[in-house]
């Protein structure tokens, strides 16, 4: 009776996962297409990147400024989808803050290029000595305060840039070169050393689009609006470049991608196209702000609008998390594989 | 407070509160609490006896990690899940919060803490994220529960904190640096330092064992005492997912950590979760939640087989002997090698660690 118990009991984990994941969810396709999406972002972030390397030397070598300017636009809204994938590469590799140190509550980045411009001046231009310094003067941030504050610009934008295409190049790789995590991803299975089955990889990427709603309202829009009494401009995210609303729409049109493309047909066409229909919603009100983001939040009208913004990322959520994760199988549970 | 009278305090606070208090016995005399989830997602602290009788459950605000125990009283601190920002200490005869403790501006609970000896001492650990750094919170049990200082734990990511039989402390600081502004990613892999850093009773650190080499990004993050009283820990591989390595360490003070393999390791996903020692045998068990897997070594550390449980969690000593481990649809009583399943009622899913009560 005891064995009989002990055997029945041993039956309930398959029990719970055949119930979480049913069997008509092709969590293989998922991953596909997945990583077709992530190819393409990861490639452009990459190839953004190395444009900015390359016209940061031409710009220090006696070039034009604004070619700088819109390689180091294109290289921002590439990043902007890319920062929800907190998992693989970007993990292994702590990208997250070297990329994109934000927020930097503390002024980590003011305080760490003030330190890189005290160093010779071949130094500053050496992405090998960048890299080995802190996180805060790695990435886009950095960049940014190089070209619009009234900082000595040249050679530092020359190693700043250049360690940000490495790493842009390391990051592709990690994910994509031969025994890359796309292979991981692929090979999902009882043996695979992270995945032991292909709805994993749909649970993280679902999770990153939660981790991605969650970074526009928390600390894209709420940061800098504060409240009513007192607005924060300069917690905007690339405020000084003017970037912010644009960064807004580029990583709703990841989670867009990721939606129509990853999940597409996998998830009900009802729940899908209403997911769609909110996502262009976001992208709308985005445009209508009035201003930048910096401006709008200390405009009475404008707040209005990037309160409705975070009310409407709500509404998102509330969407996924009811009609859209079921259908992938991947709704929120507790479990101690979790970890922790 | 002075770093180094902090234990003073404690046994001045001890002299005014010798009034009858309720003891465990009260809340059922349970032998294990853990916390658990149900499946609508409403979270519990559950007391459970090897019988796997739920004695009490009661509600907690949050997902909950592990759970300290008053060594006297039936008091209960259930750690909200990293990065949470609150524990609740309960009265576990009456169900009853006695005191929530909400982590200072700056720092989050990583989801452990520990009394000191005579229970008027409680430590958490936590991070301080914008630093950063770990440190341990002391909070004083005699006067409820207030904070009152902090010591650091000698690292980065310190996560479960033993209270030695001689006294002091024991801090698996598991090397990762997190932020709450970046969910739970993992932001400092490739530089991480993981260590076992032991703090004598002023708060002061005796000794520190870090793994270096390309050991530095197995991280140390859960601890117990063997039955010579030296520390094994559960770890937690960072490094690339296609390399095997030992998820499991032995300490012995004055001497370099010494790894234990086991055949089976690869089965634990890279992710060792509890560790617990047998008290007859010296057996050592490790949970594997992630592969679901458990695996035992001899008191030598020699490899003692393996079992395959669902989302195998927590493992503490039996009161009646042997070894506890909660998995899918109850507990798994060991002894001598022979496992005999102990179902429980309710669709629990267990949350990472059961806590023995230990008197």
């Amino acid at each position: 009776m005891r064995l009989f118990a002990f055997a029945a009991a041993c039956l309930l984990p398959a029990q719970i996962l055949s119930a979480q994941a049913p069997a008509a969810i092709d969590h293989a396709g998922i991953s596909d297409r997945a990583l077709t999406v992530i190819e393409s972002q990861f490639s452009a972030f990459r190839d953004a990147s190395a444009a900015l390397a390359q016209t940061a030397t031409i710009h220090c070598n006696g070039g034009a400024r604004e070619p700088v300017l819109d390689a180091l636009e294109a290289t921002w809204l590439a990043w902007a989808p890319l920062d929800a994938y907190q998992f693989g590469p970007i993990e292994q590799q702590a990208a997250a803050l070297t990329v994109n140190f934000f927020p930097d509550k503390k002024n980590f980045t003011g305080r760490a290029l003030l330190q890189h411009l005290k160093r010779p001046d071949a130094e500053q231009g050496d992405p090998a000595i960048v890299g080995a310094s802190s996180a805060a003067l790695q990435g886009l941030p950095a960049i940014e305060r190089l070209l619009f504050e009234d900082l000595q610009t040249c050679p530092a934008l020359v190693g700043i840039t250049g360690n940000l295409s490495q790493i842009a190049q390391s990051l592709y790789d990690g994910w994509f070169a031969a025994d890359g995590w796309a292979d991981l991803v692929r090979k999902a299975g009882p043996d695979n050393p992270v995945y032991l089955g292909h709805p994993e990889f749909t649970k993280q990427i679902y999770t990153a689009i939660d981790f991605s709603i969650l970074r526009l309202k928390d600390h894209r829009l709420s940061r800098p609006l504060g409240t009513y009494e007192r607005a924060f401009p300069k917690r905007a995210e690339a405020w000084r470049s003017g970037l912010t609303n644009q960064i807004l729409t580029a990583q709703i049109d990841g989670i867009v991608a990721l939606i129509d493309l990853g999940f597409a047909d996998a998830i009900s066409p009802p729940a899908r196209d209403e997911a769609l229909k909110i996502l262009d919603e976001l992208r709308t009100r985005i445009d209508a702000i009035g201003g930048p983001l910096a401006d709008a939040v200390e405009d009475p009208l404008m707040r209005i609008r990037i309160e409705g913004i975070m009310s409407k990322l709500d509404h998102l959520k509330t969407h996924l998390d009811e009609n859209v994760s079921p259908d992938l199988g991947v709704q929120s549970g507790f479990s101690a594989g979790d970890g922790d | 407070m002075r770093r180094r009278d902090f234990f003073g305090n404690v046994l001045a606070g001890l002299g005014t509160a010798a009034l009858p208090l309720p003891v465990w016995a009260d809340a059922g005399a349970p032998d294990f609490v853990t916390a658990g989830n149900m499946p609508d997602n409403s979270t519990w602290l559950v007391g459970l006896n090897t019988g796997g009788d739920v004695l009490f459950q009661i509600p907690i605000p949050g997902r909950g990690h592990a759970t300290a125990l008053h060594p006297t009283r039936p008091e209960a601190v259930a750690f909200a899940r990293r990065p949470g920002r609150f524990a609740v200490i309960i009265d576990c005869a009456s169900g009853t919060e006695i005191a929530r403790l909400n982590s200072p501006e700056g720092r989050h609970f990583y989801g452990h803490g520990t009394f000191s000896p005579d229970g008027a001492l409680l430590f958490t650990t936590e991070n301080d994220y914008d630093a950063p750094a770990g440190v341990l919170g002391i909070w004083d049990a005699t006067d409820g529960y207030k904070r009152i200082g902090e010591v650091t734990s000698g690292g980065i990511g310190p996560h479960e904190v033993l209270t030695l039989p001689g006294g002091g402390l024991v801090v698996a600081n598991g090397g990762i640096q997190t932020h709450p502004d970046m969910g739970r990613a993992k932001l400092n892999l490739p530089s991480m330092q993981t260590n076992l850093t032991y703090l004598d009773a002023n708060g002061s650190m005796t000794d520190q064992v870090a793994l270096d080499g390309e050991m530095h990004q197995n991280s140390i993050r859960h601890i117990a005492l063997d039955h010579q009283g030296h520390v094994v820990a559960a770890l937690q591989w960072q490094g690339s997912p296609t390399r095997d390595v030992p998820l499991v360490l032995r300490h012995v003070p004055g001497a370099d950590p010494g790894f234990l393999s086991h055949p089976d390791e690869r089965h634990l996903k890279h992710y060792a979760g509890s560790i617990a020692t047998c008290a007859e045998t010296g057996e050592i068990a490790v949970t594997g939640p992630k592969g679901s897997h458990v695996l035992f070594f001899n008191a030598d550390g020699l490899p003692n087989g393996s079992a395959q449980h669902g989302t195998a969690a927590g493992v503490a000593r039996a009161p009646t002997g042997g070894l506890m481990i909660t998995r899918d649809g109850g507990l798994v009583h060991r002894a001598n090698g022979i496992e005999t399943l102990i179902p429980v009622v309710g669709d629990w899913a267990w949350d990472n660690h059961l806590v023995p009560i230990s008197i």
